[in-house]
């Protein structure tokens, strides 16, 4: 993932500060991804070239990447994704069409190893997220879609995953930063078979 | 799916029957298995590579749910892989690999993910020492053509069974002078085999 974004071959979509962020095709996609048990200080081996002048490991470090698309099609990355730090509220200015979360994944392990003078293999172990589905409306502003809630066991398969609601909670992290008038609007996100 | 990968460099790997038993008698971080150790694990399974672009000649076991992961070696027999001193712990197969290639024009190792996304179909839990089946596979190739890279899959076979390999196993432990004093495993696969 971070070698195709740092190629310009992806999207990595932006977490915003300020509602004149949104524009009329783009809405607000406000939640929260945890992992039970959340990763131990250096569980993910991140080591991303023998030089990383563009911090690609930091995109990955403590975070998910989700990959959006404008269906439901089947499991892939679509390298238009957003990273959410895992265990806090995000809050990424995503197109409005793209509604499918068709793939997810949190690195464990992504390290280069030189193997020829000329050739570089990677080590790339992942948590698989399961698929979801966000309800996003035209008018919407900003949307609020729950906490996916992961519980992994000692092999990193997920073995249950819940879509909590914390819209309270949400909620006033979401005024704080965007003011008491910003619209927040609950829909919590289903999952996509 | 898992991937496959390629290393393009002269033979590192060459096994003997001496690097052979270190990989098969070697324990945790290589340190000799005790025959007396009853909480050593009999772990074996079946890796069919016809179909593979190289042999199989050693296997990666990785112990997970540790602050830092172990591995063991297994041996590779004619596809039988196997190891006699597994201790207890959350266990599978990570890596595998051999040597491909045309003999003394491109022959090189190859090395493979067995699948490195969750749980794959060697998992195993020992929780009390035993005897332990990872499974029977056969590579199955998936080529991707002329521009996206090659994958393969490793699909689970019901044949040999695990009765023909056990009987193979037993066989082999019984016949090799280094490996038929660990009675306790060989024990193990004939209570097993009894069972079958």
């Amino acid at each position: 993932m971070p070698a195709l974004l740092i190629a310009g071959c992806g999207t990595l979509h932006p977490e915003v500060t300020s509602l004149s962020q949104v524009s009329s095709g783009t809405v607000i996609l406000v939640g929260q991804v945890e992992l039970v048990p959340p990763l131990k200080p250096g569980e993910q081996k991140l080591k991303i070239g023998t030089f990383d002048p563009f911090g690609a490991a930091d995109s990955l470090r403590d975070r998910a990447v989700l990959h959006l698309a404008g269906e439901p099609k089947a499991a892939e990355e679509t390298w238009e994704v957003i990273n959410p730090r895992l265990g806090e509220t995000f809050f990424f200015r995503i197109p409005k069409d793209k509604r499918f979360v068709v793939m997810g994944t949190i690195t464990t392990e992504y390290v280069t190893r030189s193997v020829s003078k000329r050739q570089v293999v990677n080590d790339v172990s992942e948590i698989l997220i399961p698929r979801v589905a966000f309800d996003i409306n035209a008018t919407d502003k900003a949307v609020y879609v729950g906490t996916l809630r992961l519980h992994r066991d000692e092999f990193n398969e997920v073995t249950k995953a819940e879509i909590l609601d914390h819209y309270t909670r949400a909620s006033v992290e979401f005024k704080k930063k965007f003011g008491t008038s910003a619209v927040l609007r609950k829909a919590i996100a289903k999952p996509l078979k | 799916m898992a991937s496959e990968r390629f290393f393009p460099f002269g033979a590192l790997f060459s096994v003997s029957s001496l690097l052979w038993l270190t990989l098969v008698l070697g324990g945790c971080a290589g340190a000799p298995v005790d025959p007396k150790d009853e909480s050593a694990s009999l772990v074996f399974g079946y890796f069919d590579m016809a179909d593979a672009p190289s042999n199989l000649q050693w296997v990666s076991l990785k112990r997970y749910g540790e602050k830092e992961p172990v591995w063991y070696d297994l041996a590779a027999r004619d596809g039988l892989i196997f190891h006699i001193g597994i201790a207890p712990g959350s266990y599978q197969v990570e890596k595998f690999g051999g040597m491909g290639g045309i003999p003394l024009l491109t022959r090189h190792p190859y090395e493979y993910n067995f699948g490195t996304r969750g749980r794959n179909e060697t998992a195993i839990r020992i929780q009390k020492p035993g005897i332990y089946f990872l499974g029977a596979y056969k590579y199955i190739d998936h080529s991707g053509g002329l521009f996206k890279a090659d994958k393969f899959q490793m699909k689970p076979t019901k044949a040999p069974s695990e009765k023909e390999l056990l009987q193979r196993l037993i066989t082999l432990l019984e016949s090799d002078s280094e490996l038929k004093m660990y009675t306790r495993q060989i024990a193990l696969a004939r209570k097993r085999l009894g069972e079958l």
